[in-house]
């Protein structure tokens, strides 16, 4: 199962927090621990599979850790429409896991969601005008030239 | 007066052309122009406003950035207004999307031009011609936090264009460097901003600033008004006479233009030395500074900056993180005294330098 992260939701990841910002829904949320990783791994094509292998390549990992982990956050994701299900497996192999010498103890992912700058997107929306021109009609008589 | 000589005559390549060229310059045959330069983050605009009137509404918020001429990257603004020109407002045509209490509200991009609509004033910037229009019914109708950060719309189109980020942020330091200070509305930026020029810190803003990462970090100020809550002003021996809405409405925050208050407090830009996140503690009278995760400090600056300036640029973001990245970051928890701001700004840096 491959997925694919909303268009609208805007990410960068610093020294292993992730920022995202949801631009349609002014929500934003910060990824840690092996959430960031998650996160970076299903941005960039991978499958659930490759997303756990990464997590057990880089993490020391009880049997079904990593999978649980993976499932449940990959779940909350979806809840936050932060990704949807792709459509087969996709690119699937990325990333490409760097052999790690020494796996470090496992983090599980957390998320964490702010909602303050929603009444922003309320109380000022913007909205996008197509060709049809300016939302106001203009004067009686008036030309478009 | 008609528009002065050489004037480009580009009209916008939109489908609904909103003529907003030959309305400016009916409004300056009207009632004269008033024109200025300004070097803003280090690129050359010259403000023609019709008029005295939009002049002195919105040009003091530009005043420290004054220059003789025209410098680099020149963009040409053209300010206007229908109350005291006489000139009809722009005849916009389609089909009204939504209305609010303030009208309107819509952006328009094709072609290199862009345009947006919101509380009552028209903003279009044609990057390509180097040319910008802004628009208001009556200067005097303009919210209060529109005219002392005016064209923050074409500055954030123009100015990213360029490589300058503009960001939602308060900035103060000296010519050997400085702090931005971020988070939303409310967390304290212009308490922190405004409280530390008397201690001899400069100021480059409260609200929104310019920043640039190569060849250094770098803060460019934008606008030399201030605001504060009426609660927030009487906590201040020098600012409550420099007000310049002494009449505002009860949940209107007082504007000043800091230069009145605080003489020669106002500089440009410096390089930056770390980012700031201020939380009100006051639990003690002092100060004090806690170092934070570069990832904290972008979740304070990047939200704020990405929803007030729009549309955001696709790598704004990262444009963001590399600032963040570049330079330390601190929680600044507010003390109780507010003349004890200052002292842990100092320190940081000094510390940054």
């Amino acid at each position: 199962m491959s997925y694919i992260t909303n268009p609208q939701a805007m990410h960068e990841t610093i020294d292993g927090e992730t920022i995202v910002i949801d631009l349609a829904t002014g929500t934003y949320y910060s990824l840690r621990g092996s959430g960031s990783v998650i996160w970076n791994a299903v941005a960039a094509g991978a499958t659930r599979e490759s997303v756990v292998d990464h997590l057990e390549s880089m993490y020391e990992t009880a049997p079904g850790e990593a999978a649980d982990a993976t499932d449940a956050f990959l779940s909350e994701l979806e809840r936050e429409q932060l990704i949807a299900r792709g459509n087969g497996a996709g690119p699937g192999e990325a990333p490409a896991s760097t052999p790690v010498e020494v796996r470090s103890p496992f983090e599980p992912p957390r998320l964490e969601k702010y909602e303050d700058m929603q009444d922003i997107i309320l109380l000022d929306p913007v909205h996008m005008v197509d060709d049809q021109g300016w939302p106001h009609p203009a004067p009686a008589g008036s030309d478009s030239a | 007066m008609s528009v002065a000589s050489g004037a480009r005559t580009t009209m916008l390549r939109s489908p609904s052309d909103t003529r907003v060229a030959s309305l400016f310059a009916r409004a300056v045959d009207n009632v004269g122009l008033v024109e200025r330069h300004y070097t803003i983050a280090g690129l050359g605009v010259t403000m023609r406003f019709a008029g005295e009137r939009m002049f002195t509404r919105l040009a003091p918020s530009f005043q420290h950035l004054a220059s003789e001429a025209l410098g680099e990257a020149g963009l040409r603004v053209d300010l206007w207004d229908s109350a005291s020109s006489g000139v009809e407002a722009p005849p916009l045509l389609g089909t009204l999307v939504e209305s609010d209490e303030s009208g309107p509200v819509y952006y328009y991009e094709r072609d290199g031009v862009q345009a947006m609509g919101r509380w009552r004033t028209l903003s279009v910037l044609d990057a390509g011609a180097a040319e910008a229009w802004f628009w208001t019914p009556d200067p005097a109708t303009m919210a209060s936090w529109d005219w002392a950060a005016p064209l923050r719309a074409i500055l954030h189109w123009w100015l990213g264009s360029h490589g300058v980020v503009q960001v939602h942020g308060g900035a103060i330091g000296t010519a050997e460097g400085g702090v931005l200070v971020v988070g939303r509305g409310g967390s304290g930026k212009s308490t922190t901003a405004l409280s530390s020029l008397a201690a001899g810190l400069r100021y480059a803003g409260d609200d929104f600033v310019a920043v640039t990462t190569q060849p250094e970090p770098r803060v460019h100020s934008l606008y030399c008004s201030g605001k504060l809550d009426a609660g927030h002003l009487e906590r201040f021996t020098r600012l409550p006479a420099a007000v310049a809405n002494p009449v505002r409405d009860q949940d209107e925050k007082a504007i000043v233009y800091v230069d009145d208050a605080f003489p020669g407090s106002l500089i440009g830009g410096f390089p930056l030395r770390g980012v700031l996140v201020p939380r009100v503690v006051a639990r003690e009278p002092e100060t004090r500074s806690v170092p934070v995760s570069a990832a904290a400090a972008l979740a304070a600056l990047a939200p704020s900056t990405i929803f007030q300036l729009y549309p955001p640029k696709a790598n704004a973001l990262a444009e963001m993180a590399a600032l963040v990245r570049a330079v330390p970051c601190y929680s600044l928890e507010l003390g109780s005294d507010i003349d004890r701001i200052p002292e842990a700004i100092i320190e940081l840096i000094e510390v940054g330098a």
